[in-house]
């Protein structure tokens, strides 16, 4: 990953990788995982130096320059996407951490309500606000991966923090629960169960925890790359499915994406 | 130097005698064996070449065996293995398994002329077809060397291209993308193709061998086919992903053919028959 | 070995039992299992009344027990590259106990593929230490057409497998197809001969099971003519309209091999695991190399895998990649049908070729 060619940040190629973790519209909890990263946090963190976490530590470098910049949440103000851009520019790799940063995840789900709708519902003042879609962190930036999971998943994180210490690029997983859950040998919950599970359109990473413990999945991780969402809609539609639960089936995680868009639309 | 044969996913560690840098992402590993056993293969031939802690990649000879032990692998920044490649030194022992797969056959071509097309790093493992003709420069009929890059910084063995041009022995032909400046190798202006007006020797009797991006290697074969060559005697040298070198992971298949296997080099009209290729 | 008369034995039903429970004691019996609704698993067993022998077919073929879905192979010393082969765990005492013929037939398919042009090492180590016991089928399975394929309702082939069973009435026929196999069967007691009429009772069987098939696939010619209709648009609408990419077709399939692997590096960065796993062409980065994918659409991953069972298979090992189990369709979650498919394509074009 830090490749010593790179001569933008030349003079920092011996020095720890700087990391900065900024949260936006979240409950915290990927930032809380990597806090509480129990079995590695310490060899992690004597080989990172975290310049900028707000959970970790008061202060910090919020203006950079940064080698790697995890992002957590959604952007649904404007300030955030201000924000992003300028961390955009102070950092070598930025990368969104958990579902809400990579694919909108639940602070999405209002995107399917007129945004004053939903302003009023939660606040009894709403002139103060200047909420937006909830979009994901590459709707505004460029991004150099995505640690998927909701919370973000131990795989991911553990090839992350091994690419960054190794220097090489991470490879994170981009093919469908469906595959962790037969290597782990577990009967579908799909076919032998008839529960509308979502583990084919869904990205792995999770180590099919529901599915494995006869429990549908229901899609935390957001959407696999080149998902057939229409495909299994219909199928669910065939078992006998209502329209609006295929709808909040395909909206609940990763309502902003290309992937589940048709899906949600049957 | 057929390796472990009991178990070819165990790798030897080869020291890298030799690190040479050809073009802005490419570069040369000498590496040699420790290990008694003379190193034998043939041009077209591969090796997976490993980094611990990274993965392997499978990267085919750029030279002939050198010595009992020693060969040249010249490589081409693409993906993590061949980053963490570019980052060893002189002394620092990297894995090898292999050979694997097929070479250039370059028995069915003795007697005949010979065409090599190469495109971009194609030229790397063709570089030890040339090696060969020359050092048996009288079994074959003419030689031609048709190379295509993209600009001037990306002539591999330019050095050696210039004095196989002086020798006379092999015909050196050069195509540049960009406007060549004078006197580079004589290049011409355009893609690898507008080279093949210069063959001038009877196509029903001499092999072709080619290498480089898929779609070029179409369309030299498409245009030789159509000029009177036949497809059994165009061959093309592939790149597919993969993991064990010996036909089991299943990666790197086209159609009823391994990669690792039957080829990397195929006859044209053998494999074009499958889907999934853009020949 | 297996059909010379008077070298099988004879075994009453409820003596299986018996036997089974000698066996325990000195192996590992992997046999089939009944779980949660009807579905049934090949996993350990420590009683043999857990044994579910009446099963139709399990998701999981038994091949997981020779080539698991995950193995570490080579373990490497990060700094000097020191490597070691990781020895999969001794599987000396392990039996598949009552798989189906088809199951069995897959495993040789298997033994092809890893044995014959180069060696896996952990493969082959695996498959020579593990006993195989099969049992014939009475009936065909829902989805199942391996009479079709050749290689079912009862063992077609001669060699590969240790022990055969066939149910006949209120008694075992065993047969055995290998020494260990006939040691394996002589661990049972009140055990006698068996006579021309207990092979014509097993004959009678397996007529009767033959006849209860309720899906085919007639395979002449089948290879030829995939092989010249690569673009038909069954692949394409199918890929479309009904395939998940979900892989469990490729992961379900008792002869699918191919594997991926990765360096799983250590915290401490000093051990390196080499592992591989089960991978699926069915996957998107199947085919991906530095610059491109060779099959980034759905409808050539598709292709991949109908043309690769049925059709290239042959050229490669001169066998059909499809053993007919029918699990590919079981547990397609939208139901795509492998003969279906072959099916459509016959129908578009035999009736030109007749012409």
């Amino acid at each position: 990953m830090f490749n010593p060619r790179n001569p933008r940040f030349k003079n920092m190629k011996r020095m720890k990788p700087r990391i900065a973790v900024f949260k936006y519209s979240c409950c915290a909890g990927c930032e809380f995982q990597l806090i509480f990263f129990q079995k590695h946090l310490l060899e992690t963190l004597k080989a990172v130096d975290v310049v900028y976490c707000k959970m970790l530590k008061s202060g910090g470098v919020e203006a950079g320059p940064f080698d790697v910049a995890l992002i957590e949440g959604a952007i649904t103000e404007e300030w955030q996407a201000s924000q992003l851009k300028k961390i955009r520019e102070a950092s070598r790799y930025l990368i969104p951490i958990g579902s809400c940063a990579v694919c909108g995840g639940i602070p999405a789900i209002k995107n399917s309500t007129d945004e004053l709708d939903v302003e009023k519902r939660v606040y009894a003042d709403t002139a103060f606000l200047h909420s937006v879609t909830a979009a994901p962190i590459d709707h505004y930036v460029k991004v150099d991966g995505y640690v998927k999971g909701c919370p973000m998943g131990e795989r991911d994180l553990d090839e992350l923090v091994i690419s960054l210490l190794l220097g090489k690029k991470p490879v994170f997983l981009e093919y469908c629960v469906c595959v962790e859950c037969k290597l782990r040998g577990a009967i579908c919950v799909l076919v032998a169960y008839g529960e509308p599970c979502m583990g084919p359109v869904t990205n792995a990473g999770c180590g099919a925890l529901c599915p494995v413990n006869n429990r549908a999945c229901y899609s935390c991780w957001g959407p696999m790359r080149d998902a057939n969402a229409k495909a299994l809609a219909d199928q669910f539609l065939k078992m006998g499915l209502r329209k609006e639960d295929i709808f909040r089936k395909f909206t609940e995680f990763g309502q902003p994406t290309d992937e589940f868009k048709p899906g949600a639309l049957t | 130097m057929k390796i472990n044969p009991g178990n070819p996913l165990l790798p030897l560690r080869a020291v890298v005698l030799h690190k040479t840098r050809e073009t802005e992402n490419t570069f040369s590993l000498k590496l040699s064996l420790p290990d008694t056993r003379p190193v034998t293969f043939q041009p077209g031939q591969f090796n997976m070449l490993g980094i611990p802690g990274i993965g392997e990649a499978a990267l085919s000879f750029s030279s002939l065996p050198i010595g009992k032990r020693s060969f040249v692998h010249t490589i081409r920044l693409a993906g993590n293995v061949t980053e963490a490649l570019s980052r060893v030194s002189k002394g620092d022992r990297v894995h090898v398994r292999g050979p694997f797969g097929n070479g250039w056959p370059v028995q069915q071509a003795k007697g005949k002329n010979v065409v090599i097309v190469a495109g971009g790093i194609g030229m790397a493992p063709l570089r030890p077809v040339v090696y060969y003709l020359l050092q048996n420069r009288k079994s074959f009929g003419k030689l031609l060397l048709l190379y295509g890059v993209r600009s001037e910084e990306d002539i591999l063995y330019r050095d050696e291209l210039e004095d196989w041009l002086k020798s006379g022995e092999i015909k050196v032909l050069l195509s540049m993308d960009e406007k060549p400046r004078k006197g580079i190798l004589g290049a011409r202006q355009g893609v690898v193709t507008t080279l093949l007006d210069a063959i001038d020797v009877p196509l029903a009797d001499t092999v072709t061998f080619t290498c480089g991006p898929e779609i070029m290697m179409r369309f030299v074969a498409r245009q030789l086919i159509i000029r009177g060559q036949g497809g059994n005697r165009i061959f093309v040298s592939l790149e597919r992903r993969m993991k064990c070198g010996t036909a089991h992971c299943g990666h790197c298949q086209i159609g009823a053919k391994y990669v690792c296997k039957d080829g990397p080099v195929f006859a044209y009209a053998d494999i074009k028959r499958f889907a999934d290729t853009l020949l | 070995m297996k059909d010379a008369q008077g070298e099988g034995y004879l075994l009453a039903r409820d003596d299986l039992f018996d036997w089974t429970d000698t066996l325990l004691r000195d192996f590992a019996v992997q046999g089939p299992v009944l779980k949660k609704k009807g579905q049934t698993v090949f996993e350990r067993i420590d009683d043999p009344s857990s044994l579910q022998l009446d099963y139709c077919s399990t998701m999981l073929a038994p091949r997981n027990f020779i080539y698991p879905q995950r193995q570490e192979f080579l373990h490497i010393q990060r700094s000097s590259g020191q490597t070691r082969v990781v020895t999969p765990a001794p599987a000396a005492r392990n039996i598949l106990f009552a798989i189906h013929p088809c199951d069995m037939h897959a495993i040789t398919v298997l033994d092809r593929i890893f044995s014959r042009d180069s060696w896996d090492f952990s493969y082959n180590k695996a498959r020579h230490e593990t006993i195989t016991v099969v049992l014939n089928c009475a009936k065909a399975c829902d989805q199942g057409f391996c009479s079709s394929m050749g290689t079912g309702p009862f063992l077609k082939i001669k060699d590969g497998y240790d022990v055969e069973i066939t149910p006949v009435d209120r008694a075992y026929v065993m047969e055995f197809g290998s020494r260990r196999g006939r040691d394996l069967i002589r661990k049972a007691a009140n055990l006698r001969r068996i006579t021309g009429a207990d092979l014509s009772q097993k004959k009678r069987v397996e007529k009767k099971a033959e006849a209860s098939f309720t899906k085919f696939l007639d395979t002449k010619g089948l290879p030829e003519l995939l092989a010249r209709t690569l673009n038909h648009s069954v692949y394409k609408v199918t890929a479309d309209t009904r395939c998940l990419n979900c892989t469990n077709c490729t992961m379900v399939c008792p002869t699918c091999y191919c594997y991926n692997t990765e360096d799983l590096t250590r915290f401490d960065l000093k051990q390196v695991e080499r592992k591989r796993h089960w991978d699926s062409c069915q996957e998107l980065n199947f085919a991906r190399v530095h610059g491109g994918n060779f099959r980034s659409s759905r409808e050539a991953r598709l292709r991949q895998f109908v043309t690769h069972k049925l059709c290239t298979w042959v050229e490669q090992y001169g066998c059909v990649g499809c053993i007919g189990c029918g699990r590919c369709m079981t547990w397609c979650p939208t139901g795509i049908d492998l003969t279906e498919m072959a099916k459509e394509i016959q129908r578009d074009w035999s009736p030109a070729e007749k012409r």
